[in-house]
């Protein structure tokens, strides 16, 4: 039995704990007998040893996704790769107001920053997604207009796993000459990338969702064909003008090497994350009213499971779950709980939404986890059933 | 994934969601009693709740409830069969929502749930004080 102090960690979606080999890179970059030194002060040798940390991190990540070092540039994170993305090319060149394609299950990163654009008067096509979440190149081709700037579609949807054609996708962008913009924060080091290949202009990447830490993001910016977008963040040029900002060394290291041993560990952890998914699908499935949300196995990121359960309410699920760590797409407004619009968007009742969970299982998760999460979720599930309305009074 | 405004709930919630009131078979005293029910809320809404309340010479000898919703509502209709308990059948034994709201000490976001389950309590008297007696309940 569990130790009831040990929580079973099922938000492997939400962020990743830092693994340790990752810690041991990054503490040589602190401290005052460390390499702590500004990147940019290239003028002496604690500097410029700073300055190799940073590039061979940069060329790391460049490694896991196909793509040469200089076209990376290190950001705070997925979110503000996603705003450089979408205001630096909406608002590039005072090229006057545009029109931007995407789609209603992006992560908020996108969305809000699509309605800011609105705000400031481009305009926005939000794509329906497939019941099953996917964006059909042919729905991306037919949405461009002569005035579209970029597209932006996700590689993985962060709630219910859907792995996006960005191949396809991207064909359709190119050969129409509009710029395309993938939200990898979900995919990167889960399924294969490879830019040197895809017709994908920009992308957003996460430290803290493979293993790294916290604060730390990449963007990827094509080199040829040049993509030209305006920067958000001003104050001394670096990272080819894009991202100003004095570079958090011991972050951009530690991201570094998460990329590192993700592009190692690629086949290794999704053959790992697939087989635990399906345990805990099957184990969870034998209680019966219980329903996949998203897409079959084929087109999901092994790592990411949404299931709705009949006849309870997530939310309160959730408080009883004191021993596991899982999350609901719904939130809560006002009076009312809004049902995630990722299940409502891909068409499901609000009360399937409502009942839904999302379980993400990741490179530390063991199938003893796996066997103690369904032994509480099932018994919580149960004991909500119990309790819950009938069909008619009686 | 968007954050969830998670909050946390107050002791007298958690209490009520560990141990919820009047939940299960209904002893067997009391089966010969007779039942009425009423309901509140909607399923689609994610907040509804039926009470059953067994009487006798006007008096609610028990209470059992089926509850589909959050934590407020869930410790909103047990804290209330616990309170109308051995009360008199009649609607002003039944505490306002806002009373129960207090009571539990909810967030203003959900004192509609405590406002809720009041409902479906008068709607159960109403049933009864109009002589509609459905067939005997869980």
């Amino acid at each position: 039995m569990h130790s009831p102090k040990k929580v079973i960690y099922l938000d492997y979606a939400a962020t990743t704990p830092v693994d340790p080999i990752v810690v041991e890179a990054m503490l040589p970059y602190l401290g005052p007998e460390g390499c702590f030194a500004n990147p940019a002060s290239v003028s002496h040798a604690a500097g410029r040893s700073a300055r190799e940390a940073v590039e061979n991190a940069r060329a790391q990540i460049a490694g896991l996704v196909g793509a040469q070092p200089e076209e990376i540039i290190f950001t705070s994170g997925a979110t503000e790769s996603d705003n450089l993305a979408l205001q630096g090319v909406m608002h590039c060149c005072h090229g006057g107001k545009g029109h931007l394609v995407t789609e209603k299950c992006e992560h908020k990163a996108i969305l809000d920053t699509a309605h800011a654009l609105e705000d400031d008067g481009h305009s926005v096509t939000y794509l329906t997604p497939q019941p099953d979440g996917r964006i059909l190149p042919a729905q991306v081709a037919d949405a461009i207009r002569e005035d579209t700037r970029l597209v932006s579609i996700m590689l993985v949807n962060n709630e219910i796993g859907v792995i996006q054609d960005i191949a396809a996708i991207g064909a359709e962008c190119r050969k129409r000459g509009v710029l395309f913009h993938v939200d990898a924060a979900q995919g990167a080091g889960k399924v294969p990338i490879n830019l040197a290949e895809l017709q994908v202009d920009l992308m957003s990447f996460s430290g803290h969702k493979l293993y790294g830490p916290k604060g730390i993001g990449a963007f990827y910016v094509r080199k040829s064909p040049e993509v030209r977008l305006d920067a958000c963040m001003h104050g001394g040029g670096h990272e080819r003008g894009f991202r100003s900002g004095t570079l958090a060394t011991h972050q951009i290291v530690g991201m570094g090497k998460a990329f590192e041993i993700a592009r190692e560990r690629l086949a290794a952890d999704a053959t790992h994350n697939r087989v635990l998914t399906q345990r805990l699908r099957d184990g969870l499935m034998k209680l019966g009213g219980v329903h996949i949300n998203g897409p079959e196995e084929a087109h999901r990121a092994g790592h990411i499971l949404n299931l709705s359960f009949d006849d309870i309410v997530s939310d309160t699920l959730l408080y009883l779950l004191t021993d596991v760590a899982v999350s609901t797409g719904s939130a809560c407004s006002s009076a009312s709980r809004a049902p995630s619009y990722v299940l409502k968007a891909i068409g499901l009742s609000d009360e399937r939404a409502r009942s839904s969970l999302r379980l993400s299982v990741g490179r530390f998760t063991t199938e003893q986890d796996i066997d103690h999460a369904i032994e509480h979720i099932s018994a919580a599930v149960t004991r909500l059933r119990s309790m819950a309305p009938r069909a008619k009074a009686g | 994934m968007a954050e969830s405004p998670f909050r946390p709930l107050s002791g007298a919630v958690q209490e009520h969601l560990a141990h919820p009131r009047n939940t299960g078979p209904w002893p067997t005293e009391l089966a010969h009693l007779t039942r009425v029910a009423g309901e509140a809320g909607s399923r689609t809404s994610g907040a509804f709740v039926r009470f059953y309340l067994a009487l006798e010479a006007g008096q609610i000898r028990g209470v059992r409830y089926e509850v589909l919703g959050g934590p407020s509502l869930m410790a909103a209709a047990s804290w209330l069969s616990e309170c109308i308990c051995n009360k008199r059948a009649s609607p002003d034994q039944v505490p306002p929502g806002m009373d129960i709201a207090r009571e539990l000490e909810l967030e203003r976001s959900e004192h509609g749930m405590a406002l809720l389950v009041e409902d479906a309590v008068l709607q159960v008297l109403k049933q009864a004080g109009n002589g509609r007696i459905s067939k005997q309940g869980s």
